[in-house]
C-alpha cells in the first residue's frame, strides 16, 4: 500500500507553490517532510489529500487516486490548527471519523471502538467533555484519535506537535509511529522540529521552494551543510552514545 | 499505550456507566421534557384569550364534537384560537430550526433566518403588494404572502449569487447578506415613505408580525414546508455536525461542504418564507431558540435541530400567551412581544455562560 506521488505541481496565480514533487512513502514507515516556511509542506499535504487542486499523480499501491472521493476514503488529513471550538463532546469528535457509518442511531459496536480509541490516547475519562473545556494538547490528541479511528490507508499530519508541550509531542509522535507500524499505514508528517523528526521519522523529505531537494534517512538528509543552505542557519549535529542525533541551531547565516 | 488504564476502564464501560450511552439517554430525556413543556404551553395558549372563556368550556369545545359545547365557544376555539396556536407552533419550530441551521452553516452565533436579509426582503415584498393594492387573479388572499415569499427569494438569490461568484464561505455569505439586509431595509423605508397614512398603517401592522392572520390553510402550508424540509435534511445530520469542526476538517472527512451549504441555504429560505409569509416578521425566535437548545443538548445536530425546533415553538407559544395577557381583552402583535421577552433572555444567557464556545 505504498503512496506514490509523481510530478505534483501547484500554481496559484504566478506563484509556483509546488514544482514537480515526487515521493514514495512505504506502509508502516513514518515519513517526515521538512523545509523552511513557505517551502510547500502544507500545500503538498493538502494537494495529496485532495483539498488543494493540483496537477500530477497520486497513487496508492498502484491505484490512481484521481477523484476527491477516492482521496477522502483512503486518506486522513489533520490540519495544523486545532479546529473550531464548539460544544461537541470528545467521543462525538472521534465518532465523526466514521461519518459514513453514522445514522440516526449510532451502532453500539462503533461506540465501543471509539471508546477504545480514546482510551489508547488516555482520553477516555474526558469522553463526554466538550471541546471548549479541553487543553490544546488534549484537542490535538483527540483529532489524532479521530484520524486513526477512520482506519485510513494514509495519514497526513501538518505540524502535529506545533501546539504541544514536550510530553504531548512525544506521545503524539510515538502513537503515529506505532499505529503506522501496527496497521501497515502510510504516515506522513510535516515537521519543524528537526531533532524530533530525526528521532521519530524513518525517512525524511526536504522541500525548498516547492521542490524536493533531498530524500532519505534522517542521517543522510540532515547534514550541517544542507541545513545551512536550506534554512540559512549554522547548526551543530551531535550523536549520543546511544546513536541518537541531535541538532543544535547556532546562528543564522 | 496505557494498558493498565484500559483494563481499569473496561469494567466501567461494560457495565454501561458514564459513557456515550448515558450522554445519549440524557439528551433523549431533555428532548422528551422539551416536548412535554411544549405541550403544556400549547394547552395554556389555547385556554387563554381576549374572549375570557371558561377553561373547562374551552377544553370541552376543543375535545368533544360541536353539539356538546356552546356554539360561540366552539367557533372561537376552532376558528380563532386553534389556528393561532398551531401557527405559533409551526412558525416557532420553523424559525428555531432555520436559526440552528444558519448558525451551523455560517459558523456564527449571530446568524439567524433574518441575518441575511430574507425577512427585510419579505417585508419589502409584502409592503409593495399592500402599496400597489394588486391582487392575484385566482388567489387574492395569497397576494401578500406570495409577494413576501418573492421578496425573500430575491434576497436569497442575491446573497447566493454574489457569494457564488467569490466563494461560498461563511464570511462572504454574511457580508453579502448584511449588504442585502440594508438594501431591502432602505427599499422598505422608501415604500413606507411613499405610502398614504392608511396604507402605511397596514404595512406597519404587517411588519409587526401577528398570529391573528392564521388560518388552517396557512398552517397546513407552513407546516407542510416544515415537514418537507425536515425530511430533506434528515440524511445530513452528521454532516452538519462534522461542519462544526471547521470547513477543512469536515471536507477531509468526506463532507462536500459547498454542496451541503447550498442545500441548507435553500432549506432556510423555504422555512423562513413559509413562516414570514403568513405571520409577518416575527424576530428573535430564530436567534435565541438555537442558543437555548445548544445549552441543553449540545452540538450533535440530531438532538440540536430537533430541540431548536421544539424550543422555537415553545418560545413563540409562550410569547403568544404573553401577548394575550399583557393587555387583557386585546391582542398585542406577537412580533413586539417576542423581542421584549427574548432580549432579557439572551442577556441572561450571555452573562451566565462560562463556556468558550457559542
Amino acid at each position: 500500500m505504498s503512496l506514490v506521488v509523481s510530478d505534483l505541481s501547484v500554481r496559484r496565480g504566478t506563484a509556483q507553490l509546488l514544482d514537480g514533487v515526487a515521493l514514495t512513502a512505504a506502509p508502516g514507515v513514518f515519513t517526515g517532510i521538512i523545509g523552511p516556511n513557505g517551502a510547500g509542506k502544507t500545500t503538498l499535504l493538502r494537494s495529496v489529500a485532495g483539498l488543494t487542486p493540483s496537477e500530477g499523480g497520486v497513487e496508492l499501491s498502484g491505484r490512481a487516486l484521481s477523484g476527491k472521493v477516492a482521496r477522502f476514503s483512503s486518506i486522513a488529513y489533520m490540519p495544523q490548527d486545532l479546529g473550531a471550538v464548539s460544544a461537541l463532546s470528545a467521543i462525538e469528535v472521534v465518532l465523526l471519523g466514521r461519518l459514513r457509518s453514522l445514522g440516526l442511531r449510532v451502532p453500539r459496536e462503533l461506540v465501543t471502538e471509539a471508546e477504545a480509541m480514546l482510551d489508547r490516547f488516555g482520553l477516555l475519562g474526558l469522553q463526554n467533555r466538550t471541546l471548549d473545556t479541553l487543553s490544546g494538547g488534549q484537542r490535538q490528541l483527540l483529532h489524532l484519535a479521530q484520524a486513526m479511528f477512520r482506519q485510513p490507508d494514509v495519514l497526513l499530519l501538518d505540524e502535529p506537535t506545533a501546539a504541544l508541550d514536550l510530553r504531548h509531542q512525544v506521545i503524539v509522535l510515538e502513537a503515529v509511529a506505532a499505529h503506522a507500524a501496527r496497521e501497515n499505514m502510510v504516515a506522513v508528517a510535516a515537521m519543524h522540529d528537526l531533532s524530533l523528526a530525526a528521532r521519530f521519522c524513518d525517512q525524511l523529505i526536504c522541500l525548498a521552494n516547492g521542490r524536493v531537494v533531498a530524500a532519505g534517512s534522517p542521517e543522510s538528509v540532515l547534514s550541517a551543510e544542507r541545513l545551512s543552505s536550506i534554512y540559512g542557519v549554522e547548526t551543530e549535529i551531535a550523536w549520543s552514545p546511544g546513536g541518537r542525533m541531535t541538532i543544535t541551531p547556532l546562528r543564522a547565516t | 499505550m496505557q494498558r493498565s488504564r484500559s483494563e481499569a476502564t473496561a469494567a466501567a464501560l461494560s457495565s454501561g456507566g458514564g459513557g456515550y450511552a448515558s450522554l445519549a439517554r440524557r439528551r433523549a430525556r431533555i428532548v422528551g421534557f422539551g416536548f412535554a413543556a411544549l405541550f403544556l404551553v400549547v394547552v395554556v395558549d389555547i385556554l387563554v384569550g381576549p374572549a375570557f372563556l371558561n377553561a373547562w368550556d374551552v377544553l370541552v369545545a376543543l375535545l368533544l364534537p360541536a353539539e356538546h359545547s356552546d356554539p360561540t365557544v366552539h367557533v372561537i376555539v376552532h376558528a380563532v384560537r386553534l389556528p393561532m396556536t398551531l401557527m405559533a407552533l409551526v412558525v416557532g419550530a420553523s424559525l428555531g430550526l432555520a436559526g440552528a441551521l444558519m448558525q451551523t452553516i455560517l459558523a456564527n452565533p449571530l446568524a439567524s433566518p433574518y441575518t441575511l436579509g430574507f425577512s427585510a426582503a419579505a417585508g419589502f415584498g409584502a409592503a409593495v403588494a399592500i402599496l400597489t393594492g394588486v391582487e392575484l387573479p385566482l388567489l387574492p388572499r395569497f397576494t401578500i404572502p406570495l409577494a413576501a415569499c418573492a421578496g425573500g427569494a430575491a434576497a436569497a438569490l442575491i446573497v447566493y449569487g454574489v457569494s457564488r461568484l467569490r466563494s461560498l464561505t461563511p464570511e462572504v455569505m454574511i457580508l453579502a447578506g448584511i449588504a442585502t439586509l440594508f438594501l431591502f431595509q432602505s427599499l422598505l423605508s422608501l415604500v413606507q415613505y411613499m405610502a398614504a397614512p392608511e396604507v402605511l398603517q397596514e404595512i406597519v401592522f404587517w411588519l409587526f408580525g401577528s398570529l391573528a392572520k392564521a388560518t388552517y390553510l396557512s398552517v397546513a402550508i407552513a407546516g407542510g414546508i416544515l415537514i418537507l424540509v425536515s425530511l430533506l435534511i434528515l440524511p445530513d445530520f452528521w454532516k452538519l455536525t462534522a461542519l462544526r469542526l471547521g470547513d477543512d476538517r469536515a471536507r477531509s472527512l468526506g463532507v462536500r461542504v459547498e454542496r451541503l451549504r447550498t442545500k441548507v441555504f435553500v432549506v432556510v429560505v423555504l422555512l423562513t418564507a413559509g413562516a414570514v409569509a403568513f405571520v409577518g416578521t416575527i424576530g428573535f425566535v430564530g436567534l435565541v431558540a438555537p442558543h437555548l437548545a445548544r445549552m441543553l443538548v449540545g452540538e450533535d445536530q440530531r438532538a440540536l435541530l430537533v430541540m431548536s425546533a421544539v424550543t422555537g415553538a415553545f418560545v413563540l407559544a409562550g410569547a403568544s400567551i404573553a401577548a394575550k395577557l399583557i393587555a387583557p381583552g386585546a391582542l398585542v402583535p406577537i412580533g413586539i412581544v417576542t423581542a421584549v421577552i427574548g432580549v432579557p433572555f439572551l442577556f441572561g444567557l450571555l452573562l451566565r455562560g462560562r463556556r468558550r464556545y457559542w
